[in-house]
């Protein structure tokens, strides 16, 4: 639970997050948001991403969700060289290996529950047919992935989305990442709206279920107090070798 | 794709002020072009059911449009009578089947008086060939008797039995009034949606005696206002009325029914072609109201548009799921525009009937409006487009993390 170390000597093969050199610049922007960064993460590892705000930390995560091309550099994620593949290749690659938690609004408030939940499998075929691997019924996989987050649905009957507290409402969330068991999860200031005692149960919550899936996990956070759950922080400016 | 059916019907759902209301005017300028349409076919089939089994229509020589306008239609006056000797004449060519004579030229409380024969009732029935309905009663035999339309016999306020006293000339007016030679009502015909249902029926003898009592000329019964030809084959319609327009002792003209009626209609169909275009032109509005909802919903859907991104839906998926939206609500607009234009006037229709003697000609919707459906639905693609483009593009740029 060190903080600060560089990554872990391991093989590239086992890297689900590979970028060396990468760049990025906003189409008119004069500097770059994001230069000569690199950044491994491990499968299966739970990182904290420290930066200021305004520094680029959701521009990383909308490239390494393949929402964004990299104007230089090298990336690859989840064995796939972003670079190589189109934007809808990318898209469908999301769809697959990635779960992604925003800092709020991550429900759609028309849907139920279950139906926020099981999202993820109605986008991508590959998550459905790695659930159907499992012969786990969806929506019985959707209530233990909840119930590892300390919620159930049996408890929450039918309540709608907008009747859930902000903290249940990131654990649906974080469920519905992890649903058909992806092998990144993107978390954008996942506890930026939690109260302190919110925030940590969620954290408990979400690491629990992310080494139980032996998912790996990349949390943006501008917070310190994080950084106890995860194996280890970097930030922004030691990624980027070149930066002062 | 039923994921993003479900989910588009959900969004819609969960918007159902604004998705009601936009519905609503949809709904209402379907339902007006749909009316059109229906007003513009109803017209038509009225025009084309008056001329029913007439295959000709022999009169005095004059334009073929007054000829049809005054007979089927009771529009104008033809001047110049025509002798009872050509009917006789006409009668035993081989190719006619029934020649019936038109005597035209009074009128009861503003409804024409036609005097004919009983075999008018024999052969010009709605349905071509069959005889026509009755809903009381039955054809004139004599001189002093008189079968009345539907409509005339509202108009009039008679029944089976009441008496009737004719006027001479056109007009709800008319000074001469013979209260001598009172009718009596033997027959109510069926409504039928045609001119017919206005007219007043009499023997030609009854309506001489009437003039007579008016020191007409004793000649008059020797003259009649046009003949109605029934043909078989009906083909012979186009030699037998070209060697009738070539005949000089009388002159004649001989009017081809369906073929004068669609000139006529060829040139009232300016006129319906500015309603049909006012009608597309509130489909077209209420599309552009539409839009300017959809647009206005994208600013307050961007956090949808994201959480839909992020879990991997492309700008293809985007694009289809706005396009269903749109696509659902005109398509929604369509099947209601239809059910209210047709099950309004199924629903009327008895009412409608009873009240004025309309009857509809062709109920079900029609291969034209199906082919308008199809170009709303077109439109509703075209400006679906652009909100849906609009809102794929700012979710290309949002990216993972949109500003709310």
């Amino acid at each position: 639970m060190g903080a600060g170390s560089q990554h872990p000597s391991e093989g590239p093969a086992r890297a689900l997050i590979c970028c060396e050199a990468l760049s990025f610049c906003w189409p008119g922007a004069s500097a770059p948001t994001l230069s000569h960064l690199s950044l491994r993460l491990q499968a299966g590892e739970a990182v904290l991403l420290r930066g200021e705000s305004g520094q680029g930390k959701s521009t990383l995560l909308s490239l390494l969700a393949g929402i964004l091309s990299p104007s230089r550099g090298s990336l690859t994620v989840a064995g796939k060289d972003f670079h190589a593949l189109s934007q809808r290749q990318r898209d469908r690659v999301r769809g697959a290996d990635i779960g992604v938690i925003f800092q709020q609004f991550n429900l759609l408030p028309f849907l139920s529950i279950l139906d926020n939940l099981l999202l993820p499998i109605g986008f991508s075929a590959e998550r459905r047919a790695r659930l159907a691997a499992t012969g786990t019924p969806p929506e019985v996989a959707a209530e233990e992935l909840l119930c590892t987050l300390g919620l159930s649905l049996k408890a929450l009957g039918n309540r709608s989305v907008g009747a859930l507290s902000v903290g249940q409402q990131q654990r649906v969330a974080a469920a519905r990442a992890l649903l058909g068991s992806p092998s990144l999860i993107l978390a954008d200031e996942p506890t930026s709206a939690l109260d302190p005692k919110n925030r940590d149960a969620f954290l408990r919550a979400l690491k629990g279920a992310q080494t139980a899936r032996g998912a790996a996990l990349l949390c943006v956070s501008h917070d310190p107090a994080l950084e106890p759950y995860f194996d280890r922080t970097v930030t922004l400016d030691r990624l980027q070798g070149g930066r002062p | 794709m039923s994921a993003l059916l479900r989910l588009a019907t959900a969004s819609l759902l969960a918007r159902r002020r604004t998705t009601g209301l936009m519905l609503l005017a949809l709904t209402l300028s379907c339902a007006l072009l749909f009316g059109v349409e229906k007003l513009r076919s109803e017209v038509r089939a009225s025009a084309y059911a008056s001329v029913g089994a007439v295959d000709l229509i022999v009169g005095a020589r004059t334009a073929p449009e007054t000829l049809l306008l005054a007979t089927v239609f009771h529009y104008g006056a033809l001047s110049t009578p025509l002798p009872r000797a050509v009917e006789t004449r006409l009668a035993s060519h081989p190719a006619v089947r029934f020649a019936l004579p038109l005597s035209l030229g009074d009128s009861v409380a503003g409804l024409p008086v036609v005097g004919t024969v009983p075999a008018y009732f024999a052969h010009l029935g709605i349905t071509p060939e069959g005889p026509l309905a009755f809903q009381a009663g039955g054809p004139f035999a004599g001189d002093e008797e008189v079968v009345l339309g539907a409509e005339a016999a509202r108009r009039l306020g008679k029944d089976l039995g009441d008496a009737l006293t004719l006027s001479h000339g056109l007009g709800a007016e008319s000074f001469l009034e013979h209260e001598d030679h009172p009718l009596r009502v033997v027959g109510l015909l069926a409504p039928t949606g045609t001119p017919l249902d206005q007219r007043v029926l009499v023997s030609l003898e009854a309506l001489h005696a009437a003039h007579e009592g008016a020191a007409s000329g004793a000649s008059e019964n020797e003259n009649i206002s046009a003949l109605l030809l029934g043909l078989a084959p009906r083909a012979a319609a186009l030699g037998l009325a070209a060697q009738l327009n070539r005949s000089g002792d009388p002159p004649l003209t001989a009017a081809l029914p369906a073929l004068t009626l669609a000139g006529l209609l060829r040139w009232l169909g300016a006129g319906e072609a500015v309603l049909q275009v006012l009608s597309a032109f509130v489909v077209v509005v209420a599309l552009a109201g539409m839009l300017a909802m959809m647009l206005a919903s994208l600013e307050q859907r961007r956090r949808e548009m994201a959480v839909l991104r992020a879990l991997g839906a492309g700008f293809p998926t985007l694009l289809f799921l706005l396009l269903t939206e749109a696509l659902m609500l005109t398509g929604a607009a369509i099947s209601l525009g239809l059910g209210l234009v047709h099950g309004g006037l199924a629903l009327a229709a008895p009412a409608l009937q009873s009240a004025t003697g309309l009857a509809l000609q062709d109920p079900g919707p029609t291969a034209r409006e199906g082919l308008l459906a199809l170009g709303a639905l077109a439109l509703a693609t075209l400006s679906g487009l652009l909100p849906a483009w609009l809102a794929a593009r700012r979710a290309l740029m949002d990216g993972l993390s949109p500003q709310s």
